[in-house]
Parts: C-alpha cells; sequence; structure tokens
C-alpha cells in the first residue's frame, strides 16, 4: 500500500524546550497508533539518538552524509528497538554542515529534497531541530509541511515563541517554506497540587496573543516522569502515569482530524 | 511493508562506510593552518566593512503581523518584484512622503485598522479573562 508522508518539524529557538523530549515521546505514541514514523535527529547533539538507545558508529552513515549526499536516504535509516519506528541518527560530526548548506545555495531546501525518497515509505517524518538560528534549523523548516512548536511556560519559553515565528516568517517570506504551524505545545507547564503557577499561566496567556488560543495545545506538566520514561525507554503508560500522556493523545487527534495523517 | 522498510531491516551489513570529522581541534587546526594569509583577509575585511558603511543600517529584526486575508497577496506581490514586506514599507513610505494626499489616505486607513486591532485585542483579553474564571 503506497503512503503518504508528512513531514513535521519539532522547532523551537531555545534550549530547553522539550524539542526532543516531544519528539522522542510523540514518536512512540504515533508508532504505537499504527502509523510507521521516520524520526529526524537534527541536533548535533544528538540527544534524540541517545534517547532512541542508537549508537553511531564512526564509520556509519548519519543525517550529515544524507545532507552531503554521500549516501542514499536508506542508508542513512536505522530501525529502533520500538515497532514502526526508523531513525535518521546523528553526532557532533552534523555541526560541520553548517558550511556545507551555506555554500550550498539551496540550503533551504536540502532537507526537504534528501527526504523525498520516503514517500510511500512512512506515513510521518518528525523532525528535532537544533536549538538555534542555524542553516540546519532553517533546511528543517524548508522540509516541513507543519510545524510544532514546544515553549517552556516561562518568559524564556515565550521569547523562543517568538523567534520561532519570525523565523519561519522570513523563510515563509522568500517561498523557502510553506510550512503550517500546526500548534504550540506549552512545556514544563507547573501546577502545584491543583493550581498553576502564576508564571505558567501568565506565559501560555501570553503565548496566546502570538498565536490564536487555538493553536495553544494542551501543555506537557512539570514532572519527572517525561526523563524516566525516556531514560528506561518506557511509554508513561508502562511508568504507571498514562495522564501525562495526554498531551500527545490529543496532539494525535488533531492530527487525525485535521488530516494531515490518515486515522 | 514497504521494499524500502524491508531493506533498511536488512541493511546492517551492507551500509557503506563513511567517516566524519567529529572534533572540535581539528577545525582550529585548519584555521591555524590559514594564518599565513590571515593579512590579506584582514585588508579584505576592512574593504568591505568600509563599503557596508556606505550602506543604510537597519534596526534588529521586529516582528510584522499582517491581516490574514492580506498577506497572501502582499507575499505574493513583493515575490513577485524580488522585494521584501519591509523593504516595500520602507518605499512606500519615502514614495507617500512626496505626495501629502496620498499619504493622508494611507493614514487614515491605518488609523481605520488600528482601531480594528484595538478592539480585537481588547475583546481576546475580555474572552481569556471569561475562560479564565469559567
Amino acid at each position: 500500500m503506497s503512503r503518504e508522508l508528512t513531514v513535521i518539524a519539532c522547532l523551537s529557538l531555545a534550549g530547553g524546550q522539550g524539542k526532543t523530549t516531544f519528539v522522542t515521546l510523540m514518536g512512540k505514541v504515533l508508532a504505537a497508533a499504527g502509523y510507521t514514523v521516520l524520526l529526524v535527529d537534527g541536533d548535533p547533539q544528538s540527544n534524540l539518538t541517545t534517547f532512541l538507545g542508537h549508537e553511531v558508529a564512526a564509520d556509519e552513515p548519519t543525517l550529515l552524509e544524507l545532507f552531503k549526499g554521500n549516501v542514499e536516504l536508506e542508508d542513512a535509516i536505522y530501525p529502533t528497538k520500538i515497532k514502526n519506528l526508523y531513525l535518521i541518527p546523528s553526532d557532533d560530526g552534523l555541526d560541520n554542515v553548517q558550511e556545507y548548506l551555506s555554500g550550498s545555495g539551496v540550503g533551504a531546501m536540502l532537507l526537504k529534497k534528501r527526504l523525498a525518497a520516503a514517500q510511500g515509505s512512512f506515513d510521518i517524518c518528525l523532525i528535532d531541530s537544533p536549538p538555534q538560528r542555524s542553516q540546519i534549523c532553517k533546511s528543517v523548516i524548508g522540509a516541513a509541511e507543519q510545524i510544532i512548536i514546544p515553549c517552556e511556560a516561562t518568559v524564556k519559553g515565550f521569547g523562543s515563541l517568538v523567534r520561532t515565528i519570525d523565523a519561519i516568517n522570513e523563510l515563509k517570506e522568500v517561498g523557502a517554506s510553506s510550512a503550517e504551524i500546526l500548534g504550540v505545545i506549552p512545556f514544563r507547564d507547573k501546577w502545584v497540587g491543583s493550581n498553576q503557577t502564576k508564571e505558567s499561566r501568565d506565559a501560555i496567556a501570553a503565548m496566546a496573543t502570538v498565536v490564536e488560543q487555538a493553536m495553544i495545545l494542551p501543555s506537557i506538566r512539570e514532572s519527572e516522569k517525561f526523563k524516566q520514561a525516556i531514560s528506561r525507554e518506557q511509554t508513561l503508560e508502562e511508568l504507571g502515569v498514562p495522564e501525562l500522556g495526554y498531551p500527545f493523545e490529543m496532539l494525535l487527534k488533531r492530527l487525525e482530524s485535521k488530516e494531515v495523517v490518515a486515522a | 511493508m514497504s521494499e524500502m522498510l524491508d531493506r533498511i531491516g536488512r541493511r546492517s551489513s551492507q551500509r557503506p562506510k563513511v567517516s566524519r570529522d567529529t572534533s572540535l581541534t581539528n577545525g582550529q587546526s585548519t584555521e591555524l593552518a590559514a594564518a599565513p594569509t590571515r593579512l590579506s583577509s584582514t585588508d579584505a575585511a576592512a574593504s568591505i566593512e568600509a563599503k557596508l558603511a556606505a550602506l543604510p543600517e537597519v534596526t534588529s529584526r521586529r516582528s510584522v503581523r499582517i491581516e490574514k486575508s492580506l498577506f497572501e497577496s502582499l507575499s505574493t506581490f513583493c515575490q513577485q518584484h524580488g522585494i521584501t514586506i519591509e523593504t516595500f514599507l520602507e518605499a512606500s513610505y519615502i514614495a507617500s512622503s512626496a505626495e501629502p494626499e496620498l499619504q493622508s489616505q494611507i493614514v487614515i486607513e491605518a488609523q481605520r485598522r488600528m482601531e480594528e486591532r484595538k478592539q480585537a485585542g481588547k475583546l481576546r483579553r475580555i474572552l481569556a479573562q471569561l475562560n479564565t474564571n469559567a
């Protein structure tokens, strides 16, 4: 059966905004729902690669070689321990692609071109992006059809949202991106008992002044359980906290209801 | 399972071997190797800086929010002419400064839009308060 590929980027232009946490857990949710998912580790810090338990050998192809066109797409894709979940890994070497992209003249379009061969084999490609406004970031925006912006429920997170939307609009303006923003996910939304902290509430309210209220998705609560689920390579259900999976389930519903992916 | 997924599953021994540089220090040694030519690079940089100084400076990036119904046609218009929304805005200001009648029409339209935005902002705030209290 031929599949319609949807490329979704997880983007937020600051560190600690929950990009890799989101991609790791959302990738698993999508794979568990029966979609064939390709995760792309676009950050040279390569935490997504680590979180998925993948070890990159020095002589094995990564996203760097795919970017440069040294290998075919399928040479850079690795199965993970999880059914339906595949990975294009990275390591520190990915930093070297910056110069290549800035000199190529088509840097913003390159990842889209390299991923085109995934059409027909994968349902969803989910890209983890670096926190800097770098050439890699440009190429990630250029490749994306949909963008999810996780933002910490703090002043820093709000600033990251504004910078991220600016960067997307800048590329749209020059015709290098046609991505739609799928939603903003407040991250580390802090609650004390049944009360949301003022900082979280104010930051999320401020986010709703930058994008439409309907774009603000259910928040990811501050909890050590997310780190535990990732480091133990367990799902939130397996860890005994299925309620924390709510934002991921809701996003899956949104993807299906908007027909971004076939239900 | 698609043919590609099948191939990926059987690929472990068939992947091409690659080599890549993951060190920070190798980049530095390249810079050191280029040191003898640094003087000419400095001259070139000074010449570029002089050329840059002769061109207008721009402010840091500001967020420009455009009415949705206009954004697409305005972007298309700018793309067709190889300009950006910012340079169009600058040129429009300069051109209309020489045409007082046209400029006053623009200001009246802009003030009407400003009122609409203020009203939308107030309504959003009230709605947010209602939702918070609900």
